[in-house]
């Protein structure tokens, strides 16, 4: 069979099981190593699901909600979402002032951050901050976009209500 | 070895994926037009979506090929290193989908990163597989390794489904589907729809060449596992006579590792 | 157009790209360290093989 080894042939081979141990083992540092690499990886899905447990359940509170708790919520820092009542922003010299609106409930936001290029009236937004009184004080704005894409050029697209291109 | 139709589908693949590709890129960049609200940062929906379905496909495959290596009916090595290729794969395309739903999420929402249950599960499922691949790298047996693996694949997979109903199940920044939405209508339409269409063909094809020639490495180097394996085994057994052939037949053991000489 | 866009787009090709250049350097080297095994198979087993 091995033609390099022109002497032995099958008969050469001794009888009884197959040896199978290889016989240069991988380093005990590769294994280690390899195992290292899986603890650090563990590590990393415990932070993620601590991140996630801690901020990803309960994201934000409504406009509403948090109205209603309030009292509760205290000066504490959560994240308030609502729609950006049209007419109610006003451009201050460190940010902008408007309201946030859901299910009927309107909480007047003053804001001290550059507000994203997408901020406008009617869209949805998430803030961080805190209430002061019945003012919601937020430090960050981030815009809650729809999952809707209209195209800005509606003439472009040969027919109407989008049916075929 | 992979058959000559094997690699022929493969290159016929590949040549596909590069046009594809092309064409959505000048769909996506140039054709379409700009979203009433999002403007031109509407051209990012024809590559953040698709890169992120390709993920969940590539996970897919690599849950469907454990299942057939735990199945002892179906068993063969060969469904390992597929579901490792695949696995592969798809770590570097869900490394692509949160480097492009951060660099969307920047101008569009205002943060780079925020931590509401898409990110962090689409985070999570990254290192879910990365550390699957960790694992395969532990030194072990073929078959321990194929066994440990599909086990961790199969658990890895259970993130995959909870990513895509993070949107609906909790509060999030992220938007809900524009196409596969609990109510299964697409809200987009037109040409946008079209190249939103193409995209997800386009980089489907791209994970078919990519796992096609990933699976074809790792074959090849089975191959070479195998024979090393079956040389030492041979080696082993004629451990007695191994000192009285030497003196017969010169380094005939280089001869095996050196083709040229022969 | 808007920085974050092509940002996006050169990404995805980029590491598209990169990577499946890393599967081909990959293949070629696996490849490679198939040959002695190749040329053992075919001196140690005369009939075709697959």
């Amino acid at each position: 069979m091995e033609e390099p080894f022109s002497v032995s042939n099958d008969s050469s081979v001794p009888a009884g099981p197959r040896n199978l141990k290889p016989r240069t083992l991988p380093s005990k540092r590769k294994v280690r190593r390899a195992w290292a690499a899986v603890a650090v990886v563990l590590v990393a899905i415990g932070f993620l699901l601590y991140k996630g447990l801690g901020n990803s359940l309960v994201y934000f509170r409504t406009a509403a909600g948090a109205w209603k708790d309030r009292a509760q919520l205290g000066t504490s820092t959560f994240r308030l979402e609502g729609v950006v009542v049209p007419g109610s922003i006003h451009t201050t010299s460190k940010g902008v002032d408007f309201s946030v609106e859901s299910k009927n409930v309107s909480v007047q936001v003053h804001d001290t951050a550059n507000p994203p290029q997408l901020f406008q009236p009617n869209i949805p937004v998430v803030l961080v901050g805190h209430f002061a009184g019945s003012i919601f004080m937020s430090t960050q704005i981030m815009v809650k976009h729809s999952s809707s894409y209209i195209a800005a050029h509606p003439n472009r697209v040969a027919t109407v209500n989008g049916k075929k291109l | 070895m992979e058959s000559n139709g094997y690699r022929w589908t493969r290159k016929l693949v590949g040549s596909l994926s590069l046009i594809l590709v092309a064409a959505t890129v000048v769909l996506g960049l140039w054709i379409t037009p700009p979203d009433v609200v999002q403007g031109q940062l509407v051209r990012l929906i024809y590559v953040h979506p698709p890169v992120a379905w390709v993920a969940y496909l590539a996970y897919g495959v690599t849950s469907i090929a454990s299942v057939l290596y735990l199945w002892k009916r179906t068993r063969n090595i060969k469904w390992d290193l597929l579901a490792a290729s695949s696995a592969e794969v798809g770590v570097v395309f869900t490394g692509l989908t949160l480097v492009t739903g951060s660099i969307w999420g920047k101008p569009a929402w205002g943060v780079w990163w925020t931590w509401d249950a898409r990110l962090t599960t689409t985070a999570l499922l990254f290192v879910l597989y990365l550390g699957y691949l960790a694992l395969r790298s532990v030194p072990a047996d073929s078959h321990q390794r194929a066994v440990r693996s599909a086990i961790a694949g199969l658990i890895a997979f259970i993130d995959v489904p909870i990513v895509h109903q993070s949107v609906v199940w909790w509060r999030t920044l992220h938007q809900s589907a524009t196409v596969l939405n609990p109510s299964l209508s697409p809200k987009i339409h037109g040409e946008m729809a079209m190249t939103l269409l193409l995209g997800f063909i386009s980089f489907t094809f791209v994970y078919a060449w990519m796992l096609m020639h990933r699976y074809e490495i790792a074959s090849m180097q089975q191959q070479v596992l195998d024979a090393e394996l079956e040389q030492m085994i041979q080696e082993r057994q004629r451990e007695p006579e191994l000192e009285f052939q030497r003196v017969h037949v010169k380094d005939g053991n280089d001869q095996i590792n050196q083709p040229s000489k022969v | 157009m808007n920085g974050y866009v092509e940002a996006g787009y050169l990404a995805v090709l980029g590491v598209l790209a990169g990577y499946s250049a890393l599967l081909l350097g990959r293949s070629r080297k696996a490849k490679k360290a198939l040959i002695p095994v190749r040329v053992k198979e075919k001196k140690s087993d005369p009939g075709p093989t697959e």
